[in-house]
C-alpha cells in the first residue's frame, strides 16, 4: 500500500464526506476524522468511524466487528497513554482501576490536554484496509516489548489485525486488515 | 448497565450495553454487591452485552480474583458476538466456567 500523499476527503464531524458507495470510486481512497481527547473519551469514536466507513466500502463477514474492536483499543491507548500521558497502571484490583479513572477525569479538565487531538484515518485497496490512529502526546523512544508492557489492549490489536506498525515515535499506530 | 438478582442457587448479575474502560466504577459496585451476596455461584449473564474491550476483560478477571478470595466460582453465561470472540481471543474458557 503506498503512503498517503493527500487526503481525498476530510470529515471532522463524521458526516459522509466522499462519494457514496454507488458513486465513482476514487483512486487512493481515504477517510479521516479528527476529534479532541475529551470528545474521543466521551463518545464512541470507533463505533462511529466504522459505521461511516461501512457507508463507503463493503465490510464482509466479521470485518466490521474486528475493525471496531481494534480501533477502540487504539483510540483508548491514544487517549490514556498518548494525549493524557498516563503510563500503564498496575490494574491488579478494582479500587486501583477506579482511582485511575478518577485521574483520567481530572486530566480531562485540563484544557491543554483535553484539546489535544486524536485523528483516525482509513485507506484501502481492493485487498486490504489500513486504519491509523494518531495522537499528540509525547510518544515514546522505545516501543514496549513484553506483553505486560504492551498491555492487554495492544495484545488484542495484534491478535485481530493482520499487521500492526507504530510510527511518529509512538504517536501513531497503523493496523492493516485483509478484505 | 447491570442488574443483580439473587436466587437460592446462584447470584446473577446481568450486564447490558457495553463494558469498557470508562465503566470501572459501576462494575466495581456490581462486583462488590455480587461477591457480598450469600447465595451460590456468581453468574454473569451476558446476553445483552454488545461490546467489551480489554479493560472490560480485565474487570472480569479482577472479579474472578475477588470471588476466588471468597471461595466463590464465577460463571460467564450467554456471551454473544463480539463478546464471545473477545473471550476466545483471551482464552477465557480456561479461566472461567463459560456457559452457553
Amino acid at each position: 500500500m503506498p503512503p498517503t500523499k493527500r487526503l481525498r476527503s476530510v470529515s471532522r464531524t463524521g458526516a459522509p464526506a466522499i462519494a457514496p458507495p454507488d458513486g465513482p470510486v476514487p483512486e487512493d481512497p481515504t477517510f479521516e476524522t479528527t476529534m479532541s481527547t475529551a470528545q474521543a473519551y466521551r463518545g464512541q469514536p470507533a463505533k462511529r468511524f466504522v459505521a461511516d466507513l461501512a457507508q463507503r466500502i463493503a465490510l464482509a463477514g466479521d470485518l466490521a466487528e474486528r475493525l471496531e474492536t481494534a480501533l477502540h483499543e487504539a483510540v483508548a491507548n491514544a487517549i490514556i497513554h498518548g494525549n493524557l500521558g498516563l503510563s500503564s497502571p498496575r490494574q491488579d484490583d478494582l479500587d486501583r482501576c477506579v482511582a485511575q479513572e478518577a485521574v483520567i477525569a481530572r486530566l480531562l479538565e485540563r484544557p491543554d490536554l483535553s484539546r489535544r487531538t486524536v485523528t483516525i484515518s482509513a485507506r484501502w485497496t481492493a485487498s486490504e484496509i489500513e486504519l491509523a490512529v494518531q495522537d499528540e502526546g509525547h510518544g515514546y523512544s522505545e516501543p514496549p516489548e513484553t506483553p505486560a508492557e504492551q498491555g492487554r489492549g495492544l495484545f488484542i490489536i495484534r491478535t485481530i489485525a493482520d499487521h500492526v506498525a507504530t510510527g511518529d515515535d509512538g504517536r501513531r499506530l497503523a493496523m492493516r486488515f485483509a478484505r | 448497565m447491570f442488574d443483580v438478582s439473587l436466587s437460592e442457587n446462584d447470584s446473577v448479575a446481568t450486564l447490558s450495553g457495553q463494558l469498557t474502560f470508562s465503566d470501572h466504577g459501576t462494575f466495581r459496585d456490581m462486583a462488590r454487591h455480587l461477591v457480598a451476596s450469600r447465595s451460590g455461584r456468581l453468574v454473569i449473564e451476558l446476553g445483552g452485552l454488545d461490546f467489551i474491550d480489554s479493560a472490560g476483560l480485565g474487570m472480569l478477571l479482577l472479579l474472578r480474583e475477588e470471588a476466588s478470595a471468597a471461595q466463590r466460582a464465577v460463571a460467564l453465561r450467554n456471551a454473544k458476538g463480539q463478546v464471545n470472540r473477545m473471550f476466545a481471543v483471551s482464552r477465557f474458557d480456561t479461566l472461567f466456567v463459560v456457559e452457553p
